[in-house]
C-alpha cells in the first residue's frame, strides 16, 4: 500500500525538478548521485508507507530534505566555482545559488501548509526563508542558518521542543506517576544541558535522541516496577473490601455483586465470602515473593494512586480493610465487628 | 560581490561549523574534519583553489560524522546492555572505510539501519512472554488458593479459558516472528539484561513464571 501518487508528486515534485535541473545543467559526480540517492530514499518511502501524514512527518523529521539540499548546495557551490569536472559551463551568481536552494524549501512549506500538525516544521522553514530573503550572500545564509540551529531543527522536527518536554513533566506529575515524572525530568534536563552547551543554543538531534534512549533505558525498570505494583495493589485492597462487603445486608444491592438474576447474585456474594480470603492469601504471597517483604499497604504507590484518584475508596474504607487483613485468612468468615463497620457504608459507595 | 568577499564569507561559515562540532564531545573526529575544512578554506587563495580539495574534505567529514555517531551509539548500547542494537554501529565501524563516496556511504548506513531495525523488532518479540504474567498469577490463584471444594470446578474453568486465550495470543507473536526464519522463543534470551530489566520481579519468581510460560502457554514439556 503506497502513499497516494498525487500527493507524492506534489511533495517530491520540487526535488525531482531540482535533480533534473542539475543534470540538465551538466552537473555530475558524487553530489549529484547523492541528490539522486536522497530522492530515491524519499520515493521508496512513499511506496513503503500508506498514510500521507506519516509520510510527510517522516520526510520532515528523517533528515531526507536536509540530505538532498546539502548535496544540492554542494552541487551549486561547485557550479559557482566552475572548476570541477562535470560542472556546468554557466556559473550562477550568489543570488541564483540562494534562489535555487530556497526553492526546495518553498516547495516544502507549501506542502506542509496543506497538512495538519506541521506547525513546528513550517515555523523552521519560515525562519530559514526569512534569512534567505534578507539580502545576505549565499555563504552568509548558510552560516546564519547553521548558527541559528535551523539545520538541526529542520532535520530534527521529531526532537520535541522544550515546551513539549516540560508539558510531559507536568502531565506525569499531575497523574501521580512518579517513575515517568522522573524520566520526563531527566529528559528535559538533558535537552536543556545540550542547548546550554551548544554555541547556537540549538539541540543536536542525534545527541538528544541518543541521550533520550539512554535515559529511557535507565528509567525503564523503575517504570516497569511501578506499573506492576499499581496493577496489583488495588486488587489486594479490593479482595479484602469485597470480602467484608459480601457479608453485609446490602451486598445484594451493590453493583459488584449483582448478577443476571437473584441466584447469580447470591452465587457471587457467596464466592466473595468463601474464596476471597484464599485468593487474598495467595496474591499477598505472590506479591511478597515478586516484590519483596514490604507489605503492599506500606508501599508509596498506594498513597500515590489514591491521591491521583485511581483508587476511589475513602480513608475510612481503606482503614477498615487494613484492620481486616489479620482476619482475612483462607476459609474464614468475616468477624462481626468488622462487618458491622462495613454495614455503615451502604451499597455502591466508596 | 568579489571572489575575495565570497571566500571570506565561506571562511566564516566553515569556522562556525567547526566551532559547533568542537563544542559537542560526541563528535571528536567530525570536529577535526570540520576544522580541516575550515583550515583549507582559510588557506585557499581563490574559490577554485578551495574546490580543488572541497570534495575530498566533504567526504572525510561524512566519514567522520558516521564514525562519531557509530561510536556514540556503540557506547550507549554497551552501557545499556543492548547487544542487538549494538550490531548496527559495529557494522558501520567495520565497513565505513570501504565507502568510497557519499552515495556509497549513505547507502551503507541506510542498509545497516534497516537490518538493525529488523533485528531489534524480532528480538523484542522475546519480551512479550511477560505479557502473560498476570494470567499466570491468576491461574495460580484459581488453581491453588485455599477455597471450599465446591468452587474448584468453576475456578478451573476460569483457568482453562484464560490459558486458551493466552495461547492464542502467543500464537500471534510467533506469527509475527515468521519473517525472521528460524526464530523461536529462547528462555536464555529472555534472561538477557535488556529484556530481564523490564520484568520487575525477583529472580525466583522470574524463573518460575518463565518455566510456567513454557509449560502452560508455549506447550513445552
Amino acid at each position: 500500500m503506497a502513499v497516494d501518487p498525487a500527493m507524492v508528486d506534489a511533495m517530491l515534485g520540487t526535488f525531482r525538478d531540482l535533480l533534473a535541473g542539475a543534470r540538465t545543467a551538466g552537473s555530475t559526480g558524487p553530489d549529484v548521485d547523492e541528490m539522486a540517492a536522497a530522492l530515491g530514499s524519499m520515493e521508496a518511502l512513499s511506496q513503503e508507507m500508506s498514510d500521507v501524514g506519516e509520510f510527510s512527518a517522516k520526510l520532515a523529521g528523517g533528515g531526507y530534505y536536509q540530505r538532498f539540499t546539502d548535496a544540492y548546495t554542494r552541487v551549486m557551490t561547485a557550479a559557482a566555482g566552475g572548476g570541477t569536472p562535470g560542472a556546468p559551463a554557466t556559473i550562477p551568481d550568489d543570488e541564483t545559488l540562494l534562489a535555487r536552494s530556497l526553492q526546495a524549501y518553498e516547495g516544502s512549506i507549501q506542502q506542509l501548509r496543506s497538512m495538519a500538525g506541521q506547525e513546528e516544521a513550517i515555523g523552521v522553514l519560515e525562519r530559514l526563508l526569512a534569512i534567505g530573503r534578507s539580502g545576505v550572500s549565499y555563504p552568509v545564509f548558510l552560516r546564519q542558518v547553521d548558527e541559528a540551529g535551523l539545520n538541526e531543527a529542520l532535520a530534527g522536527t521529531i526532537t520535541p521542543s522544550r515546551e513539549v518536554l516540560l508539558d510531559a513533566v507536568e502531565r506525569a506529575r499531575a497523574t501521580g506517576d512518579v517513575a515517568r515524572e522522573a524520566q520526563a525530568i531527566a529528559t528535559l534536563a538533558a535537552r536543556d544541558s545540550l542547548a546550554t552547551a551548544s554555541p547556537s543554543g540549538s539541540v543536536d538531534p542525534f545527541t538528544f535522541e541518543l541521550e533520550r534512549f539512554r535515559i529511557a533505558s535507565q528509567h525503564a525498570p523503575a517504570i516497569a516496577l511501578r506499573d506492576a505494583l499499581v496493577q496489583r495493589i488495588p486488587r489486594l485492597l479490593d479482595l479484602v473490601i469485597d470480602w467484608l462487603d459480601a457479608h453485609t445486608s446490602w451486598a445484594a444491592h451493590d453493583d459488584r455483586f449483582i448478577g443476571a438474576g437473584a441466584a447469580d447474585t447470591q452465587r457471587r456474594i457467596a464466592m466473595a465470602q468463601e474464596c476471597n480470603p484464599g485468593f487474598y492469601a495467595m496474591r499477598a504471597a505472590q506479591f511478597t515473593e515478586a516484590f519483596g517483604p514490604a507489605p503492599w499497604w506500606e508501599r508509596p504507590e498506594l498513597g500515590q494512586e489514591r491521591a491521583a484518584g485511581r483508587i476511589m475508596w475513602s480513608d475510612a474504607r481503606v482503614q477498615l480493610a487494613l484492620d481486616a487483613i489479620p482476619a482475612c485468612v483462607p476459609l474464614a468468615s468475616a468477624p462481626a465487628d468488622l462487618v458491622s463497620r462495613a454495614e455503615a457504608f451502604g451499597p455502591n459507595a466508596f | 560581490m568579489t571572489d575575495g568577499d565570497r571566500l571570506a564569507d565561506y571562511r566564516d561559515y566553515y569556522r562556525s561549523r567547526a566551532r559547533r562540532y568542537a563544542a559537542n564531545p560526541l563528535y571528536p573526529e567530525t570536529a577535526a574534519a570540520e576544522q580541516a575544512m575550515a583550515d583549507a578554506v582559510d588557506a585557499a587563495s581563490s574559490i577554485e583553489d578551495l574546490q580543488a580539495t572541497a570534495v575530498e574534505l566533504s567526504l572525510a567529514m561524512g566519514h567522520a560524522l558516521a564514525r562519531d555517531q557509530a561510536r556514540a551509539r556503540a557506547a550507549v548500547y554497551a552501557a545499556t546492555d543492548e547487544a542487538v542494537r549494538a550490531q548496527g554501529p559495529a557494522e558501520v565501524l567495520a565497513g565505513i572505510d570501504a565507502a568510497a563516496d557519499a552515495p556509497a556511504l549513505a547507502s551503507m548506513l541506510s542498509a545497516i539501519e534497516q537490518r538493525t531495525g529488523t533485528a531489534v523488532t524480532v528480538d523484542e518479540l522475546t519480551r512479550l512472554w511477560a505479557m502473560s504474567l498476570t494470567t499466570l498469577e491468576n491461574v495460580e490463584v484459581w488453581r491453588t488458593a485455599q477455597v471450599p471444594d465446591r468452587w474448584r470446578a468453576e475456578l478451573e474453568a476460569f483457568a482453562t479459558e484464560a490459558l486458551a486465550a493466552e495461547r492464542d495470543t502467543w500464537a500471534e507473536v510467533e506469527t509475527q516472528a515468521r519473517h525472521q526464519a528460524g526464530w523461536t522463543f529462547d528462555p536464555a534470551v529472555a534472561r538477557d539484561e535488556r529484556h530481564r530489566r523490564l520484568v520487575p520481579v525477583a529472580a525466583q519468581t522470574f524463573e518460575r513464571r518463565l518455566a510456567e510460560h513454557g509449560s502452560l502457554v508455549r506447550g513445552e514439556g
